[in-house]
């Protein structure tokens, strides 16, 4: 099968002249639900803002479904990824959260009856059907996320981009995300997520791409590259403190631990076999 | 265009309020006199100042841009203010119906050139103050020494350290919205005119709660009683009464150059 | 040791609240502590240092019961004024709680206002440079600047007004790792070398255990929890059933103990990785061949 996204070589110049991807090469395949990380400044957003056309390739080739995005324009984009911003009041500026999920689609003409379809079917995805006439203001910061994430829904987008679900949330509302984004990713979409909260990427992502000064530094299963603390140290980056915690004691924990739940496991593990004694869970 | 260029020149070097008073006896020349080539010399005099604030670079950008206004107040006045000789006709005498229409008079080219000259002469001075003087020691200036409110001359540099973040702010609600398929697209107005409901709601409630926000920030830092200070004090030196004192002159001479009829020509109606 | 701050049975409810926004607090801050506080949104974290640096009642009004001190002044009938020189604020958002153009501009920002001469404002701009480590940025705009570093020219212009309490609200939720850690790295030499008392709302769990001496847990208006890190992450069911985060390696090493049936002490808590290692490799090394 071919895979979804296909970026080569890709550079990215801002007229000032900053070099913010210097040859950033990847591809993703079908329902990959992937987290990006790395410091502020490494060109992850820059990297993402490629694959639906709102920054073009200043060298480089970036595929989209197999299409090149350089020859399509972002609201022809729009209908194959979805990108939700960080911040819901950046795109929020209907009267009704009905009318705020409609307007994706009223923008690519639609019937009203396939436009109140998709509506229905958004806000059924993120749980929040019930809140149709309200006002987008009146709403918690948590459910304007949501909302956010409907109305990007509702133009039924093959790829789903979510720029840092967690930052400036709680932990309920940042795990309520995640969680629904991962509902998302199990009924078919192709994530990508960028984020700084490491327990949170090793919880949800299988993949993990970490951007370090405009390239890639490591790109692999989550396992593995929060297994190569070394290396993440060099962008100032560390994994959840539960994998730290087990790579302090190699001899005892050789494979790398992603959770508290998998770390007792294992000690417990290890304990029998020595002989202790241990309480069922 | 207009930031501060962080250089050391004479002009660097005078306090605001003799800056502030050169561009005033700029206003005055440039009303005074009407003579296109007595407006090209006080625009000159201004590059040359540029010249000396070592800003010749950023004034003549400024400028530059400029040109394009001032070439509509040109054609402006030359179509619409026709006086003496008419030179020739926008629409030649043999085409039917418009034939002879448009006619490009001598007054009304001597009006265009007076005017669009005028014009960039009275805005010739703001960059060469802009990118010599520190927008706080503007602030300075202005209350200090001109006793203008604090609360105004404030919104002044709040206005220049807030535009580039509010602009990268729209730049993103653009973004947002363009990845739902939101574009403007051909030249109606009434469309172009719907289009802003998606970028202006959003950028004006954010921008007032922000600003809500700036002003419990600035308040809970004692903003807003009489006796403020200024970590730099400007005083006027002898550079600066020399110079207002040559202003002076040039405002007195001129006045009384354009009584005798120098700089001021006749303009057929 | 003084009570710098001192939290008597408050209780408020905004104007147009149809619930308390807090119930009956009551805490104190000894001077030179490091105070973290932590809950879900709602809470009532913001309330509760709007209650502290009087932004309640001078900004919003409400209902207001009980009685809260700073430094000796009561905060309801002290003007911002007043306030100002004994406890300044930190927001959450790096861009709209500093108004000037360059960073010496900021620092100066507040001691103008209060009138002070300038030479005195020299001196208070390079100690509080000096102070949050970055004498460097002085003569920067502010606009270049990474989060992490205006977030601390954010506090060194509130250090200029001479608190002797500092509140931050969030202060790294828009930051990357490396920010957070300036961040809190300033905090924590600000606390230690300068004595300043800190109240800092986070929701960074493992960045409050490791640097705080007393952690407050909020939810739904109320005290939940109050005493130091290893005490609270004892209780790690509240924390989870109030939405707040528990710090792994605490969380992992209760467990573990519970699992095995051990006896829970305070010293077994362990508030960073470096504590736990040595705890966990003793329990392996216990149990098995040499």
């Amino acid at each position: 099968m071919e895979p979804i996204i296909e970026v080569r070589d890709l550079h990215h110049r801002y007229p000032n002249g900053f070099h913010a991807l210097r040859g950033v090469s990847l591809t993703v395949d079908r329902g990959e639900f992937i987290a990006i990380i790395g410091q502020n400044g490494s060109g992850k957003t820059t990297f993402v803002k490629h694959l639906n056309g709102l920054l073009r390739a200043t060298a480089g080739t970036v595929y989209v479904n197999g299409q090149d995005v350089s020859k399509r324009k972002v609201s022809e984009m729009a209908r194959v990824v979805g990108y939700c911003f960080q911040n819901p009041d950046h795109q929020i500026f209907c009267d009704t959260v009905y009318n705020e999920v409609a307007y994706g689609p009223r923008n690519l003409h639609l019937s009203q009856a396939e436009i109140d379809e998709r509506v229905v079917e958004a806000l059924g995805a993120v749980g929040m059907l019930h809140l149709q006439p309200s006002m987008p203001r009146d709403l918690s910061k948590g459910q304007r996320q949501r909302l956010a994430v409907a109305s990007v829904l509702s133009m039924r987008p093959e790829v789903l981009i979510v720029d840092e679900p967690t930052t400036g949330q709680d932990y309920r509302d940042g795990l309520e995300m995640l969680n629904l984004v991962q509902r998302l990713n199990q009924a078919g979409h192709t994530v990508l997520f960028i984020t700084h909260d490491m327990p949170m990427v090793a919880r949800f992502a299988q993949r993990v791409i970490v951007f370090r000064d405009g390239q890639i530094l490591l790109d692999g299963a989550t396992r593995q590259v929060f297994g190569q603390a070394d290396t993440l140290r060099t962008t100032f980056l560390a994994p959840p403190q539960i994998t730290s915690l087990a790579q302090a004691l190699p001899e005892f924990f050789p494979d790398t631990v992603l959770s508290v739940a998998e770390m007792v496991d294992q000690t417990l593990d290890t304990l029998q076999k020595r002989g202790k004694e241990v309480r069922p869970s | 265009m207009m930031e501060y260029v962080p250089r050391r020149s004479l002009i660097h070097d005078l306090h605001p309020v003799t800056k502030l008073a050169w561009s005033l006896t700029v206003l005055i020349l440039a009303l005074v006199f009407n003579n296109p080539w007595y407006l090209a010399a006080v625009i000159l005099s201004v590059v040359l100042v540029g010249l000396m604030g070592k800003v010749v670079k950023e004034t003549l950008v400024y400028l530059g841009a400029m040109l394009l206004v001032s070439a509509f107040v040109f054609l402006f006045q030359v179509l619409f203010r026709p006086g003496g000789q008419v030179l020739f006709t926008v629409f030649p005498s043999s085409w039917p119906m418009v034939g002879g229409w448009l006619p490009v008079t001598e007054g009304g080219v001597l009006y265009g050139f007076a005017m669009s000259l005028r014009m960039l002469c009275i805005i010739s001075a703001f960059p060469v103050i802009l990118t010599t003087t520190q927008p706080r020691d503007l602030v300075m200036a202005m209350v200090d020494t001109l006793h203008v409110p604090y609360d105004y001359a404030f919104m002044f540099t709040t206005a220049l350290r807030f535009m580039p973040i509010v602009m990268a702010e729209v730049s993103t609600i653009s973004q947002a919205q363009r990845s739902r398929a939101y574009a403007v697209e051909g030249w109606n107005p009434i469309r172009k005119l719907q289009a802003f409901g998606p970028i202006a709601m959003p950028i004006v409630f954010i921008a007032i709660e922000k600003a809500d926000r700036l002003g419990l920030c600035m308040d809970l830092r004692g903003y807003g009683a009489k006796g403020r200070t200024y970590l730099r004090m400007l005083k006027l030196r002898f550079p600066d009464w020399a110079a207002l004192a040559l202003m002076a002159i040039v405002i007195i001479g001129s006045i009384v150059a354009a009584t005798q009829g120098y700089g001021w020509i006749v303009i057929p109606q | 040791m003084s009570e710098i701050v001192k939290i008597e049975n408050l209780s408020f409810r905004y104007k147009r609240g149809t619930t308390l926004a807090l119930t009956d607090i009551n805490f104190s801050v000894r001077a030179g502590e490091f105070v973290g506080i932590t809950g879900p949104a709602g809470a009532g974290k913001t309330t509760l240092l709007s209650c502290i640096n009087g932004v309640i009642p001078h900004y919003y009004s409400g209902d207001l019961q009980g009685q809260v001190t700073v430094n000796g002044l009561h905060v309801a009938t002290s003007t911002f004024r007043d306030l100002a020189g004994h406890v300044g604020t930190v927001f959450e958002d790096p861009d709209f709680q500093m108004v000037s153009i360059s960073v010496e501009e900021e620092i100066a920002f507040g001691p103008e206002n209060l009138g002070i001469p300038p030479g005195e404002i020299e001196v208070r701009i390079q100690d509080a440079l000096q102070k949050t480590r970055i004498p460097d940025l002085r003569e920067r705009t502010i606009s270049t600047l990474s989060g992490g570093q205006k977030q601390r020219v954010a506090i060194s212009a509130v250090l200029s007004m001479l608190p002797r309490v500092l509140l931050l609200d969030e202060p790294t939720s828009e930051l990357d790792p490396i920010g957070t850690h300036e961040v809190f790295s300033a905090l924590r030499e600000l606390n230690h070398q300068a004595g300043i008392t800190v109240i800092v709302v986070s929701q960074k769990m493992e960045r409050l255990v490791e640097n705080a001496d007393r952690i407050l847990v909020l939810s739904e208006g109320r005290l939940v929890l109050s005493g130091p890190p290893r005490d609270v992450c004892l209780q790690h069911d509240v924390l989870e059933q109030v939405g707040a985060r528990v710090p792994q390696a605490a969380e992992f090493m209760i467990s573990l103990l519970s699992r095995l049936d051990r006896p829970f002490r305070l010293d077994a808590v362990p508030l960073t990785v470096e504590e736990a290692v040595p705890m966990l490799r003793k329990i392996l090394d216990e149990s098995g061949v040499a």
